[in-house]
């Protein structure tokens, strides 16, 4: 990459981590300024406290002394919650604090061995997402491109027809329904696959067995995945390429004779792939926030019942803010690696000058 | 929905006039728990006949609710544990491959807000008269009999009318008058509004010229949300606007919970409560549900917030709470007037108990069901198995959650954890499954008690733990206390833990100084605060503790009660959950090192683990203190030199350090139970635990010894005759079938009216045959048709009582 490239591209990564900043001050207002955290950790504590009274009061018969007690483990919660200061004092240092990739502890939430450290809850969780989502999104991807180019090159054949009703009905297959008909069908009327979760009864303990069993255990959720984001992405594929060889600049290195296969290399393929890849980065990079309908249905512990779990489920302030921090984060470096495969795929993409970027 | 139209659009006073002129019925409604019926079987095998449980091996599994009807069907679990919605209950009841468990679990209510509006506006739920009309628009008899499709009972005040104190209760409740009558409820709101100023415009209530808007927060995760659909039905008829928002769980006690009543984000809203045992004399929920001061009503006591007020409330809750009563008939007395002031107020409507359904295979052999709990007891697990199979599925909601945590000094997090535990340990007392009364389970007791005036002496021979010097000390003399109980633990003592060391005294007499330790020395207190702070006033009320020869323990209390089986159950000094060396390491770890905390709120101030014993990554940090106690060669000072005897030696101890350092190196957790299953497996990223039978030869207890299968429910048999002359005497005999002692009180009830007549105590003649006697002078004004008379029946074998209503023909 020379350096006239190197400028613009520097640009756009300050700007990209400006948005990132942006977000989470947006994200910090949002839970601080309006009182929606307060609330939230409130509520947490309220509905402790209502549970801890009839408890208590199974040993203490002094109604003072229970008043006492009570409001002994109010000040402790609201310490450990941190609403023992104000938002604007709080907040902002957890921003600043994740801002170095610190963050930080979870309040409410833990990973599997106990650990409320919210990296150690994110890694525990983004293997099984990477394993269900990223997998299923890879498989359509391939299925897909393939697919999807193949099509482009019969438009108006038997094959693209039926494959664009096909596309439909994938398209319209909302993925939990989905999954609940193929765990009736494969799981409990011809028993091929586990109904859900994500280990065998009992688990294996081997490193590898395990690993098998998890995978063994992801087939059904994957299959289905793919089953309903297949169609669209072959659709898109195969219209972003037609719509490509339509163009003039394919007509004319028709036209000069090359050879079909090199026309559809160089000039169409390469060019459709920048609005290809950037479906597929995206998409990726989003799959690793899992999914929270199929995760629920396939009872699987991923990434999309945590962010789930944070905001509705025992709300987690902390947790919260490291996600948004973290997807944010993400997003970021999914749009930088774009700008720069912009620039390698497609041969029209060249800077006019050193500030604009054309497509 | 039509049907619900349609059973709306009629009025339910008329209605049952009609009914009562056309027809002389001798119905009767029975609202008794239902039961299928191969779970009265009572016919139990043990399979074999070594110590411990029935079954050698339990897998607990998780499995989600709304698939675990089909993982039941294809044979995936034995058990599931966890509530079966209504709709999948009811599709299994046919199945005669599963068995299904009822109990009433859990309650359903609609809280009001009673805060007053600003000038200007008018909350209508800040008039009583509101509020007491809201129970004239709910049905609860349709939100029983078709929502729930019959697997709910409507009830009136905060007492199911399958609990216990229904009795105490019943005039107040039964004979309150409340009944679905919305024409009724509509004319009290009519003229309570008018009364308040308001105005009724096209139909809609207004005030200072602006709409009545009502903000109505719906559960959604079950029937509530047709509930909510129903009542909200009602309001807008009586002429409200309502804004409904349907909510799950967290949103909906963040908007209810977390605001100031008096900012008016909500009016109305259906909550749930969960039942976890039977309590035969109860004393919290009365509280929680009626007494501002518990702060479970409006306003929650929050600091900041509008508070609900109604002071006889709380006095009379505190006298109830503090036990300042000297006999159970002045008990009932102070709880019956409670539960009228608390309908007079109407804070909260309550609507149904809801029959929970716990569905196991029909194979399934050995279930105990708790009349509250259903078959998530002790019991269970105990005497479970399938015939010709050695392990056990038991499904569960989860079996880890992010807030588990195993810790036997400050508790659990969630329920799942103690779902398994219960099977680890035996307790010493339990409240028995049937009758909800405390009572040996594996330790004896004798109570002796002076109460509620008078004191008995404690002897000088009895100890005291001394924070300050660090052992046990003789009480001052003189020292006096209400009640004495005497705990025979032989039970345990001979028998040996799971990591194979006997289970001695100084586990008893170790958690006894622990805990006066936490609460009272001025360090540890600093660390745990919330622990010490909740543990005080408990600990204040024990004088002193003895060991007689015999290893019996005298505990001294300053604790009354009528019932004696609460004096031990509240007395009850030692859990025998953990060994000390566990406790020992676990004290060190969190006092001495600041490495781990007993309570997620320390665990947070000091930015260090919250110590559970079943993750291995906390088990490692006590195993590494037990390491350093076996180096140092140390006993904990003091504890063990119990009036003059040692209770172990240093070889003991190190015997018992080397014990559990060994339980650790296999099982890589440090839970050591002394129950009937030992912890084998704990895995929470697979939803798995494994429990395997503990066959130790000293272990007291075998198959069948814990097996109690379905309680016999009350019987009610409706009289023969069912009619009465108006100003003749006359006497209806009633035939009550139950063990135990039996009582049975009846109420006579205008059926067109729901105005009460007449109530009493049914005299009991041979057996189980009452005679409800209505003598001239009541029936003389009995307006000819249909009267209602209604029979409620307890047992003293049972928690539960049985309601019965007869349709009385009133003839001229």
């Amino acid at each position: 990459m020379t350096p006239s490239l190197l400028r613009p591209l520097l640009v756009r990564a300050a700007s990209l981590v400006a948005v990132l900043l942006v977000v989470l001050v947006l994200l910090v207002v949002s839970l601080g300024a309006t009182g929606f955290s307060e609330r939230m950790l409130g509520a947490v504590i309220g509905e402790e406290l209502r549970a801890l009274r009839p408890a208590l009061a199974q040993t203490i018969t002094d109604p003072e002394a229970l008043e006492v007690a009570v409001e002994a483990r109010r000040a402790e919660l609201e310490s450990a919650y941190g609403l023992d200061r104000a938002w604007y004092e709080r907040l902002p240092s957890t921003v600043l604090r994740v801002f170095t990739l610190d963050l930080g502890v979870a309040r409410t939430m833990r990973a599997t061995d106990g650990s409320n450290r919210i990296a150690d809850i994110v890694l525990e969780r983004l293997p099984p997402t990477v394993l269900l989502l990223t997998t299923a999104m890879a498989i359509t991807a391939i299925i897909g491109l393939t697919l999807g180019v193949w099509l482009s090159t019969r438009v108006g054949s038997f094959a693209d027809r039926a494959i664009s009703y096909l596309a439909s009905i994938s398209y319209a297959l909302p993925a939990w329904w989905t999954g609940i008909l193929l765990i009736l069908l494969l799981s409990f009327q011809l028993g091929l696959l586990p109904a859900g979760g994500m280990y065998s009864t009992p688990p294996p303990e081997g490193g590898l067995l395990r690993f098998l069993d998890l995978a063994m255990h992801a087939i059904l959720p994957v299959f289905t995945l793919v089953l309903v984001s297949v169609g669209p992405y072959v659709y898109i594929v195969r219209s972003i390429t037609l719509d490509v060889a339509q163009e003039e600049f394919v007509t004319l290195a028709r036209a000069k004779g090359l050879p079909g296969r090199v026309v559809e290399r160089r000039h169409v393929l390469r060019v459709a792939a920048a609005p290809i890849v950037t479906g597929l980065i995206l998409g990726l990079t989003g799959s690793l926030g899992g999914s929270i309908l199929v995760e629920t249905v396939f009872d699987w512990r991923g990434m999309g019942r945590l962010y789930y779990d944070a905001i509705v489920g025992t709300p987690d302030e902390g947790l919260i803010i490291g996600l948004t921090f973290m997807f944010t984060l993400l997003y970021v470096v999914a749009r930088m690696v774009l700008e720069v495969l912009y620039v390698l795929l497609d041969p029209r993409v060249r800077y006019e000058d050193a500030q604009t970027l054309r497509h | 929905m039509l049907r619900w139209l349609r059973r709306h659009t009629g009025t339910g006073r008329v209605a049952a006039f009609a009914l009562g002129k056309a027809r002389a019925l001798r119905t009767a409604t029975a609202f008794l728990v239902l039961v299928t019926p191969a779970a009265l079987a009572q016919d139990y095998e043990p399979p074999h006949t070594l110590p411990g449980p029935a079954a050698d091996r339990v897998l607990f599994r998780s499995f989600h609710v709304d698939r675990a009807p089909l993982e039941l069907r294809a044979g995936e679990m034995d058990i599931y544990f966890f509530g079966l919605r209504t709709e999948a209950a009811l599709e299994l009841q046919g199945d005669p491959t599963v068995q299904l468990y009822q109990a009433p679990s859990t309650t359903l209510s609609l809280i009001l807000n009673p805060a007053p509006a600003p000038d200007g506006r008018l909350n209508p739920f800040s008039l009583p008269e509101v509020r007491r009309a809201m129970q004239y628009l709910v049905d609860r008899e349709f939100i029983a009999q078709d929502l729930f499709r019959g697997l709910a009972t409507p009830m009136v005040s905060h007492v199911s009318p399958l609990d216990y104190d229904y009795l105490a209760v019943f005039e107040i409740d039964r004979g309150s008058g409340i009944r679905y009558d919305p024409e009724f409820g509509r004319e009290l709101i009519a003229q309570a509004m008018a009364a308040a100023g308001a105005e009724r415009v096209d139909d809609r209530w207004h005030f200072g010229g602006q709409p009545i808007r009502l903000r109505f927060i719906a559960r959604v995760e079950d029937e509530r949300r047709e509930i909510s659909d129903l009542i909200r039905a009602e309001l807008e008829q009586a002429g409200f606007d309502v804004t409904i928002s349907y909510n799950n769980f967290a949103p909906a006690v963040l908007t209810v919970y977390s605001t100031d009543p008096a900012a008016f984000e909500w009016h109305l809203y259906t909550e749930g409560w969960s039942r976890g045992a039977p309590q035969r004399y109860d004393v919290g929920t009365i509280n929680a549900m009626t007494a501002p001061w518990l702060g479970n009503m409006p306003g929650w006591q929050e600091s900041g917030f509008w508070q609900y007020e109604m002071p006889r409330l709380d006095e009379l809750g505190q006298r109830l709470f503090r036990g300042e009563f000297a006999s159970r008939e002045e008990r009932d007395a102070i709880y019956t007037e409670m539960t009228r002031l608390g309908l007079e107020e109407s804070v909260r409507v309550w609507l149904v108990t809801v029959t929970n359904n716990f569905a196991t295979s029909a194979e399934l052999q050995g279930v105990t069901n708790d009349v509250v709990a259903g078959p998530r007891t002790p019991w269970t697990l105990r005497e479970a198995y399938v015939p010709g199979r050695q392990d056990l599925t038991v499904g569960h909601l989860w079996v880890w959650t992010e807030r588990t945590t195993w810790n036997p000094v400050a508790g659990f997090g969630d329920v799942y954890g103690v779902d398994i535990w219960r099977n680890l340990t035996d307790p010493p007392l339990w409240n028995h499954p049937f009758t909800g009364v405390p009572g040996p389970f594996r330790a004896e007791y004798q109570v002796e008690t002076a109460g509620p005036d008078g004191t008995l002496e404690v002897p000088a021979d009895a100890l005291r733990w001394d924070v300050a010097e660090k052992r046990w000390l003789p009480l001052e003399p003189d020292a006096r206390a209400r009640s004495k109980v005497t705990f025979d633990y032989s039970r345990y003592l001979g028998a040996n833990w799971h990591h194979g060391q006997q289970i001695t005294l100084a586990d008893a007499i170790y958690s006894i100084a622990q805990a006066f330790e936490m609460a009272y020395d001025p360090d540890k207190a600093r660390t745990e605060v919330a622990l010490a702070v909740t543990s005080r006033p408990y600990l204040e009320t024990f004088r002193g503790y003895r060991l007689m020869e015999d290893d019996r323990l005298e505990v001294y209390v300053d604790f009354w009660h009528f019932d004696e089986s609460s004096i031990a159950a509240y007395a009850s000094p030692a859990s025998f959950s953990t060994p000390w060396e566990v406790l020992a390491a676990m004290d060190d770890l969190v006092f001495s090192q600041r490495r781990a905390a007993y309570s997620d709120t320390a665990a947070a101030r000091f930015n260090v683990p919250w110590l559970s014993l079943v993750m291995s990554r906390d088990a490692r940090l006590v195993e590494r203190t037990l390491r350093q106690f076996t180096r140092e060669g140390r006993v904990p000072e003091g504890i063990f030199d119990f009036g003059g005897r040692a209770l172990v030696t240093p070889a003991e101890a190190q015997q018992r350090y080397q014990a559990a350092l060994d339980w650790f190196d296999r099982t890589e957790h440090l839970v050591i139970g002394n129950g009937p299953f030992w912890l084998a497996r704990y895995d929470p990223p697979a939803q798995f635990a494994e429990l395997i039978a503990f066959r130790d030869g000293a272990y007291p207890f075998h198959p069948g010894e814990h097996y109690l299968g379905q309680a016999e429910l009350i019987a009610i048999e409706a009289p023969a005759t069912s009619e009465l002359r108006a100003g003749e005497a006359s006497e209806l005999r009633v035939n009550v079938a139950a063990p135990g002692e039996l009582e049975l009180r009846y109420l006579l009830l205008d059926a067109a009216t729901a105005e009460l007549i007449t109530s009493g105590e049914a005299t009991r003649e041979a057996g189980g045959v009452f005679s409800v006697t209505l003598p001239a002078e009541v029936t003389e004004g009995l307006f000819p048709g249909l009267h209602h008379l209604y029979l409620a029946a307890s047992s003293s074998e049972l928690a539960l009582i049985s309601e019965r209503r007869v349709d009385v023909e009133v003839l001229p």
